[in-house]
C-alpha cells in the first residue's frame, strides 16, 4: 500500500500532506498531554512491530503482493494518536532510507496507514470490545478492528489512484499520473485486502496482541512497566530473522511499478508524469544491497529500522521529560 | 575561568560515570579483547573497498546503541554529529564531479569508526579501558600521559587563573583580558610547569612508580572470552566474503 512518487500528482501530494498537517499536530499535542513520559520509548518499539510487518510481504493469486501495517495493534496498545505518530515515523523511514513510498507522496501513504488504518480499527475495537482486556472479546475486537481498518486505508488508497486520470491528463488524452480509474484501481486494491492482506493483518494484530497481554504488559500503556523484557526483545529478534520470509513472494504490489514497469502491465505507455516526475535515490532501496544475497539485505535493512526508530523514540521521550501522566482510556 | 570550566566539566563527567557504574558488574569478557574487537573492526572498515562491510557494522553497532539508556545514546550522538557533518562537507566536491557514492562511502566510514569509539567508550569504564590498555606494556606511557595531562590541566589552570586575576586587581583603569600581559602570564606558568614535572619526578621515584599501571582485578580467560574470539572470526570472515 506503498505509494510511490508520480502515481500522484504534486496537486494531491500537496493536498493529502496539508490534511495530515493538523492530524499530525494533534497527536503531538494528545502525546504530550496524555501519554506517560516513560511510555514513549515503547512507542519506538511498537514502530518497530510496524516497520518489520510491512516487510512481510504477502502474494496473492495474479502476481501482485501485499503485507499488514500494524497501525490497528499499536492504537490498540498505546491509543490511536500514537499509532498515528509511530506509523509516521516507519513510513519516513522507509521513505527516505530504504526507498519504499515515495517522498513527495509521504503525505498521502500517512493518511492511508497512519491515520486512517489505525483510527477506524480503534474506533472498531473499542465499539466491540469495550473495555475488555485479556479475553475473547478484546481478540475478536482486535482483529474485527484491523480488518476493516487495513481495508478503509486500501480503499482510501485506492481512490487517490483512482482519480488521477480523471482530473490529470495531457493534450492527447493519456493519464499523467497513475493511469488505472477508479474501476480498475478498487477492485485491485481491495479484492486482495479483503481477502489474504485483511487476513494477514488480523492474524498479525491478534497473535502480537495476545503475546503483549500475556508476556510483555510494558508494550501497553494501560500498565506501569516500562523497560522492555526480555520476551519482547526475542519477539523482535525472531522477526527480524524471519524478514527475508517476505521475498518468497515474487512480485511487485499493485501500485507499486517502477516507471519502466508500468507500460508492460497494459496500459500501453508510460505516463509522462512518471517519465520526468521527481527521482530521489534512496541509500538502501528495495531493503537490498547490490552484490549480496538478498535475504541478508533484508535482515540488515531490518536491524537498521527498528534500531533507529527504537533509537528514535527513546531520544523524544528523554526529551519529553516531566509532562504530565494521566492514564490512557 | 572558561579553561577551568571545560576541565571541572571533564571531571565532572567521569565521576557521574563512576556514580553510574558503581553498581555494573564487571564485564564476562576481558576488556582487552573487546577494545581489540573495536580496533580491528575500524581497521578492517578503513580497508574495506566497498560500503556493505560498513554498513553491517553500522547496523550492529545501531542496534547496540538501540539497547542503551537515552542519556548514553544522546552522548554518542553528540561525539558522532560533528565528525560526521564536517566529513560529508569535506567529501561533497565529489558530488560534483560525479561521485557521489564516494562521499557516501567516506562519510560513512568515518560515521563507523566514531560510533564504534563512541559505543565501546559507553559500555567499558574507564577503567576497564585502563585495564585494557595494561595489557599491551607499550600502551602504558599513553595512560601515564593521559593521566598527568588531566591533573595539570587543573593544577596549571588553576595557576594561571589566578595569575590573571593578580595582574588585574594590580592594574589601573579599566583592563580587559587582552591587555593583561596574557604573554608574561603563560610564561610564568610555563616555569611552574617545569618545577612541578621535576618535582613529580622526583615524587615517583621516591614512591617507585615507574609509569607502568598495573590492574589489580586480573580477568581470567573464560567460556565467554572463547566465544567473544568468535566476533573475531565473524569480522573476518564477513570482510572477506564483502570484499
Amino acid at each position: 500500500m506503498h505509494i510511490p512518487d508520480n502515481y500522484l500528482s504534486p496537486q494531491t501530494c500537496g493536498v493529502m500532506a496539508a490534511a495530515m498537517v493538523p492530524v499530525w499536530a494533534v497527536s503531538i499535542n494528545k502525546i504530550k498531554k496524555d501519554m506517560p513520559k516513560a511510555k514513549i520509548p515503547m512507542m519506538g518499539v511498537a514502530a518497530a512491530f510496524s516497520f518489520l510487518a510491512m516487510m512481510f510481504n504477502v502474494p496473492i493469486p495474479g502476481g501482485t503482493t501485499g503485507h499488514a501495517v500494524g497501525g490497528s495493534l499499536i492504537a490498540i496498545l498505546l491509543g490511536p494518536y500514537a499509532a498515528c505518530l509511530s506509523v509516521s515515523v516507519a513510513l519516513l523511514l522507509q521513505a527516505l532510507i530504504f526507498g519504499d513510498g515515495g517522498i513527495l507522496a509521504f503525505g498521502a501513504n500517512c493518511f492511508n496507514m497512519a491515520f486512517v488504518l489505525p483510527f477506524v480499527g480503534y474506533a472498531v475495537y473499542k465499539l466491540i470490545a469495550g473495555g475488555h482486556q485479556k479475553d475473547t472479546r478484546e481478540y475478536v475486537g482486535a482483529g474485527i478492528g484491523s480488518y476493516l481498518g487495513i481495508n478503509a486505508a486500501a480503499l482510501c488508497a485506492a481512490i487517490e489512484f483512482g482519480i488521477q486520470p480523471m482530473l490529470f491528463r495531457d493534450a492527447a488524452g493519456n493519464a499523467l499520473y497513475c493511469p488505472y480509474g477508479l474501476n480498475v484501481s478498487i477492485p485491485a486494491m481491495m479484492i486482495g485486502h479483503l481477502t489474504v492482506f485483511g487476513l494477514a493483518e488480523v492474524v498479525f494484530t491478534v497473535a502480537i496482541l495476545a503475546f503483549v497481554r500475556k508476556a510483555a504488559p510494558e508494550l501497553s500503556v494501560s500498565t506501569a512497566e516500562s523497560k522492555s523484557s526480555n520476551p519482547l526483545k526475542v519477539l523482535l529478534a525472531v522477526l527480524i530473522v524471519a524478514t527475508p520470509v517476505g521475498l518468497l513472494a515474487a512480485g511487485t504490489a499493485w501500485g507499486e511499478w517502477g516507471a519502466d514497469e508500468i507500460a508492460a502491465t497494459g496500459v500501453g505507455y508510460t505516463p509522462k508524469g512518471m517519465v520526468h516526475g521527481f527521482d530521489y535515490s534512496a541509500l538502501l532501496p528495495d531493503y537490498s544491497f547490490s552484490g549480496l544475497p538478498e535475504w541478508f539485505g533484508y535482515i540488515l535493512s531490518a536491524v537498521i529500522g527498528v534500531a533507529l526508530l527504537i533509537i528514535i523514540f527513546r531520544l523524544i521521550g528523554y526529551a519529553a521529560g516531566g509532562r504530565s501522566k494521566t492514564s490512557h482510556a | 575561568m572558561r579553561l577551568n570550566l571545560k576541565v571541572m566539566e571533564l571531571t565532572g563527567r567521569l565521576l557521574k560515570n563512576d556514580r553510574e557504574n558503581a553498581g555494573r558488574k564487571p564485564s564476562p569478557v576481558a576488556p582487552a579483547l573487546r577494545v581489540g574487537a573495536a580496533v580491528l573492526c575500524i581497521l578492517l572498515c578503513a580497508i574495506s573497498q566497498n560500503a556493505v562491510y560498513v554498513i553491517t557494522v553500522i547496523a550492529v553497532e545501531l542496534l547496540r546503541l538501540a539497547l542503551m539508556p537515552p542519556e548514553r545514546i544522546l552522548r554518542v550522538l553528540k561525539a558522532l554529529i560533528l565528525p560526521v557533518i564536517f566529513t560529508a562537507l569535506i567529501m561533497l566536491p565529489a558530488v560534483f564531479f560525479g561521485h557521489p557514492r564516494t562521499m557516501l562511502t567516506v562519510t560513512m566510514k568515518v560515521c563507523e569508526s566514531v560510533l564504534v569509539l563512541a559505543v565501546m567508550n559507553e559500555s567499558l569504564d574507564w577503567r576497564e579501558v585502563t585495564e585494557a590498555f595494561s595489557v599491551t606494556k607499550g600502551m602504558a606511557v599513553f595512560v601515564l600521559i593521559l593521566d598527568m595531562t588531566m591533573r595539570f590541566l587543573m593544577i596549571l589552570g588553576d595557576y594561571s587563573d589566578k595569575l590573571l586575576e593578580a595582574v588585574m586587581l594590580r592594574s589601573v583603569g579599566k583592563t580587559n583580558w587582552k591587555n593583561a600581559k596574557v604573554d608574561g602570564i603563560l610564561g610564568t606558568t610555563f616555569l611552574k610547569s617545569r618545577q612541578m614535572a621535576e618535582a613529580t619526578s622526583e615524587a615517583m621515584a621516591c614512591r617507585c612508580f615507574d609509569g607502568q599501571y598495573r590492574s589489580y582485578h586480573r580477568h581470567r580467560f573464560t567460556w565467554q572470552d572463547v566465544l567473544f574470539l568468535g566476533v573475531y572470526a565473524a569480522m573476518i570472515a564477513l570482510f572477506v566474503m564483502t570484499k
